[in-house]
């Protein structure tokens, strides 16, 4: 059997079930679930994927399935990719860079077999409103699809899949906004020729799928071949109802939405609160005329609550990693984009230092992907995963006026409310490792032997360890 | 800085911002552009832009 969503939430229910809750009260798509999932971070610090039962589509009618909230947790991006939840730190980040620098090509199914096309609807058929698309956030300018767009790349190059935010706009309708990455390039020669872009939305699938959305492989890369890779197995690809073979969609989606990107037209999109925890404005954006929606007959929409934990980004940190490690050859030790930097913009980074400079080529490396912002480099014996080690290293093994660079006017984030437009950033580079050459102060501790031998529940009943509240500090 | 407007709403006084800085200004003036609350709407030209920021 292929993996699909369906595969993924069975898996996560057998090994990590607490962090899936089904809620099977009715729900409005708008605001409501993205209200309870704000309150459980804010009062609870608690991020479930979340499968709702019964939630209000565009019209209002309930009965509809959406998950949301996949990716908040590391844990469930592990046992995505087939590691146990506990390997969500470094195993994640290499696992995902080694997968996606790989390739298994795509499969072709017939229609019949694809469980996409239970139900097809097409032209005049097609009503955006039966889906639940869920509004975000309370300026947000309508409901909002958050999942996999793809393109068809020129020359026989494959497909481009990429997290993209689609607007609903009306029953046949949706807005866009690219960033200037490879839909917008692709979506360019279109634009030139006056032609449409044909493009289609991947709204639910395993999401070792969408992975291969959020990864930033080389232009002469089909992404099907990557989420292939990501997936462990070829991804099944079934005739688009709109393009046939010309077009192929995933066979074992939830649902797909075909249509084409009009050349020359823009209407204004957004507002629509992004990965940076902004609203991005409203711009004037491309417009999506949707051709056909198909998909299963019982199909779970699935959404990503996007400005919160729930991004995508974990494939930036896994893209950072390699580029790192193809420069350091060997010494490099972790790499992690916190959510502080909204995993998007800091990059915490451990090597064994064996020459100075190193710190230097590594953030060379790492700046290459673009966006971010604060590269911090750290010695080996510090946690990158661990926010308080990297700042300890900061408090002590750096001097801004020795181990501080600035590069200036590099490409940003249009989403980015600092940057300048165009979009132009500065990269900050902080060199935290300790010098060579010269002796350093040691940390402080207790004798390695003593840890190991002694146990605190030998001193302190374990019901007092358990009444004990965290400290704040 | 990424300048963005603060629009007050002429139907229904809902605030919300747009990036319109980069078109120039009789270009800019002939967009349209759309209330999230109500959604009308509007030429730029005919929207106010509102210096109090935030919906209360």
């Amino acid at each position: 059997m292929a993996r699909d969503l369906r595969d993924y939430l069975n898996l996560l229910e057998q090994k990590l079930q607490t962090q899936l809750l089904q809620i099977d009260k009715p729900i409005d798509a708008k605001f409501e679930v993205t209200t309870v999932l704000t309150l459980l971070e804010e009062q609870y610090d608690r991020y479930p994927a979340l499968l709702l039962t019964n939630v209000r589509n565009v019209k209002g009618d309930l009965g509809q399935r959406v998950l949301t909230n996949m990716t908040a947790d590391r844990r469930l991006i592990a046992l995505a990719v087939d590691l146990e939840p506990e390997q969500w730190r470094q195993e994640l980040t290499t696992t995902i860079a080694r997968l996606a620098s790989q390739r298994i090509e795509p499969v072709l199914v017939d229609a019949s077999t694809a469980p996409v096309k239970e139900a097809v609807r097409k032209g005049q058929e097609v009503d955006l409103q039966d889906l639940p698309i869920l509004t975000h956030h309370e300026m947000d300018g309508n409901p909002y699809c958050t999942l996999i767009n793809v393109v068809k790349k020129p020359d026989g190059l494959g497909y481009n899949l990429a997290y993209h935010r689609n607007m609903y706009k009306d029953q046949r309708k949706l807005g866009i906004h690219m960033a200037p990455f490879h839909t917008f390039a692709i979506h360019h020669e279109h634009e030139q020729r006056n032609e449409p872009t044909p493009l289609v939305i991947v709204h639910g699938h395993h999401p070792a799928f969408n992975l291969a959305g959020a990864s930033m492989s080389p232009w002469p890369c089909d992404e099907y071949a990557v989420a292939g890779a990501l997936l462990g197995e070829p991804v099944r690809l079934t005739p688009s109802e709109t393009w046939g073979d010309a077009f192929m969609v995933p066979a074992d989606a939830e649902i797909v939405i075909e249509g084409q990107i009009l050349p020359r037209v823009r209407e204004p999109e957004g507002p629509f609160g992004e990965w940076t925890g902004y609203y991005g404005p409203q711009r004037q954006n491309p417009v999506v005329e949707v051709k056909a929606v198909t998909h299963r007959r019982d199909y779970i929409w699935v959404d990503t609550n996007i400005g919160h934990l729930d991004a995508p980004n974990i494939g930036w940190e896994a893209e950072v990693y390699r580029r790192v490690d193809d420069t350091l050859q060997g010494t490099l030790r972790g790499v992690y984009c916190p959510y502080s930097g909204r995993e998007g913009f800091h990059a915490y980074i451990a090597i064994k230092k064996l020459a100075e400079g190193m710190p230097a080529i590594a953030a060379c490396a790492a700046q290459t992907i673009g966006f971010l912002k604060l590269i911090i480099v750290v010695d080996e014996d510090i946690d990158p995963y661990n926010e308080k080690e990297v700042l300890f290293a900061l408090a002590t093994r750096f001097q801004a006026d020795q181990d501080l660079n600035i590069l200036k006017n590099v490409r940003g984030s249009v989403l980015d409310p600092s940057s300048l437009y165009p979009p132009s950033s500065a990269t900050l580079f902080l060199d935290a490792t300790k010098p060579l050459g010269r002796p350093y102060m040691e940390r402080v501790g207790v004798p390695k032997e003593l840890k190991q031998r002694i146990s605190v529940e030998d001193f302190v009943p374990s019901e007092v360890l358990d009444a004990i509240k965290p400290a704040r500090y | 800085m990424v300048q963005v407007s603060w629009i007050l709403c002429p139907q229904c006084s809902f605030k919300f911002y747009v990036e319109a800085s980069h078109l120039a200004g009789e270009q800019r003036d002939k967009t349209k552009w759309f209330c999230p609350s109500c959604k009308k709407t509007f030429y730029y030209g005919d929207l106010k832009e509102d210096k109090g920021k935030k919906n209360a």
